[in-house]
């Protein structure tokens, strides 16, 4: 759907990584060529981490009309087996034959050049609509997916190249996972623009990282916070990667001051610097900060993408749009139900608008702290503590629990008295523990069950 | 303790590593642990234990065991003995 859609023509670059090039004729015929024969809406799923081969894949299953699920190819055996016998996909794709492993009997086949298993038990078709499901957690939590129609996913690309002005020119680095909500959407948006993506597996601390950006004149990063704290120490013009203008950033929030940092330095290579707001549940993109605004709205994830609207309710963003998703499965079963949702997403963040419809992000409704009869926000917690040192807060048993990777004994004590002092709770239900690295997800997310089960 | 020891202390302290782990034959990614996260632990260790200050080539360069030490060497530190 967003390659049948993309304006590009056969000759542009689709593709381009450290091995060559693949041009999108050449991507519109493997697509059709590697056709699945399984019945006209299936159930894909496909393992596999960022290479031509996945998007391949990816393209193959989604361009012939079945429903698509990306998953991390590092998905342990385990939680695939769980996720399995819950949704029961018709057939999973892999970057390896070994991780079909978990799958148990069924047959064994090559799909777009890739190891195939296929599900030896019927399973009611999808619903017609549906075309993309995501996982909504990572490691941890309950297999709930997030149910996307095709109408959703292409009403969310569309408003992302609308907002970004997104060229057929542009050379966007797909190095998140694919099962990843921001980084699909990376793909997915250039791909329907007619851009082009610069496919890599590796790391932006490796020298082949730039080496590729480089010479394959990559116009386009995406990142995480994450990503951004990395550059900051690399340095951005030491990196000699010029021609890249446009960076993009979203997956939770970014202290204001990295984001300032990064908008002053972009604007000296004259390029952009776009804060992103979104959810899965979104498709996954629903507000874009104009790089101009980056000093003038710290702290702000922007306006709205064209076609949507935030509404906040008792202090919750509800977001309205054409990319809201259906609904969510926790079964195959789910997968045959239509849209539940009616456009109308309720966050869980809580925010404001400015008077210039500007969102703020002040935190998550759930995650909150119940301590003494106080209802703490915990991301409160942490932009008290932040001029001090970088703090994860978590409730822990009757405690307020502050993880940070900072060592000294004196900032831990100062760090208890500024929390103390501006939430109310007592000192000595204050504790502060000093963590070597903060637990990730593969989202680039920290991953607070880890450290809740710490806590 | 020589300078090899003390990186192969600084390598298992930074990434967390148990005392089975053979570090000077590790590459980037080869373990789980020595992902872009703990790179940046690694840098951080190594700049501490040897009082330097790594540069942007050092840091994406710094790609094994090996090349760590061909960077400290590079910072004048003896890494013969």
């Amino acid at each position: 759907m967003f390659l049948s859609a993309s304006p590009a023509p056969d000759t542009a670059e689709a593709i381009v990584t450290e091995e060559g090039t693949i041009h999108y004729g050449t991507l519109r015929r493997a697509v059709i060529e590697a056709r699945p024969d399984l019945p006209a809406k299936s159930v894909i799923w496909l393992l596999a981490g960022n290479s031509p081969a996945a998007l391949i894949a990816y393209l193959t299953a989604l361009e012939n009309g079945h429903a698509v699920l990306p998953l991390a190819p590092d998905t342990p055996p385990a939680r695939l087996k769980i996720l399995a016998e819950t949704h029961r996909p018709d057939l999973v794709m892999a970057e390896k034959d070994s991780l079909l492993a978990a799958l148990g009997p069924g047959e064994r086949m090559e799909l777009a050049g890739l190891p195939a298993w296929r599900s030896p038990f019927p399973a009611p078709p999808p619903h017609p609509d549906l075309a993309l499901l995501l996982s909504t957690s990572g490691s941890t939590g309950s297999p709930k997916l997030v149910r996307l129609s095709r109408t959703a996913a292409l009403a969310n690309a569309h408003q992302i190249i609308q907002a970004l002005a997104v060229t057929p020119d542009e050379r966007a680095i797909a190095h998140l996972p694919l099962a990843y909500s921001f980084g699909l959407s990376v793909l997915n948006s250039h791909l329907l623009a007619g851009a082009s993506l610069v496919v890599t597996a590796r790391s932006v601390l490796e020298r082949p990282f730039w080496d590729l950006a480089r010479n394959a004149r990559a116009t386009v990063f995406p990142g995480v916070p994450y990503h951004y704290d990395s550059l900051r120490r690399l340095g951005l013009d030491k990196l000699d990667a010029p021609e890249l203008n446009c960076f993009l950033q979203a997956g939770g929030r970014m202290a204001p001051a990295l984001v300032e940092h990064f908008s002053r330095q972009v604007e000296s290579r004259r390029g952009r610097f776009h804060v992103m707001y979104g959810q899965t549940e979104a498709a996954p993109r629903m507000a874009v900060l104009p790089a101009a605004d980056a000093s003038r709205k710290p702290g702000s994830v922007g306006l709205p993408l064209p076609g949507g609207r935030f509404v906040i309710e008792d202090g919750e963003v509800i977001y309205h749009g054409p990319n809201v998703m259906m609904g969510y499965a926790e079964s195959r079963d789910d997968l045959t139900r239509g849209d539940e949702m009616n456009g109308r997403l309720p966050t869980g963040d809580l925010g404001h608008l400015d008077e210039e419809g500007y969102l703020f992000i002040t935190g998550r409704r759930k995650r909150f702290a119940k301590l003494f009869g106080l209802r703490l926000d915990l991301a409160e917690v942490e932009r008290l503590a932040e001029s001090l040192a970088p703090v994860i807060a978590v409730e822990g048993k009757g405690k307020l629990v502050l993880f940070t990777t900072a060592q000294q004994p004196d900032i831990h004590a100062s760090l208890r008295k500024i929390v103390a002092e501006g939430t109310g709770v007592h000192p000595g239900s204050v504790t502060v523990r000093a963590i070597d690295e903060v637990p990730h997800l593969p989202s680039g997310k920290p991953d607070l069950a880890a450290l809740e089960a710490q806590a | 303790m020589t300078t090899r020891d003390r990186l192969v202390q600084t390598f298992r302290d930074a990434l967390g590593l148990s005392p089975e782990v053979d570090i000077p034959s590790l590459t980037y990614r080869s373990i789980s642990e020595w992902n872009s996260v703990g790179h940046m632990q690694l840098v951080a260790g190594i700049e501490t234990e040897f009082d330097v200050m790594l540069e942007t080539e050092q840091i994406i360069d710094m790609s094994s065991f090996d090349k760590a030490l061909e960077i400290l060497a590079s910072h004048g530190i003896d890494t013969a003995s």
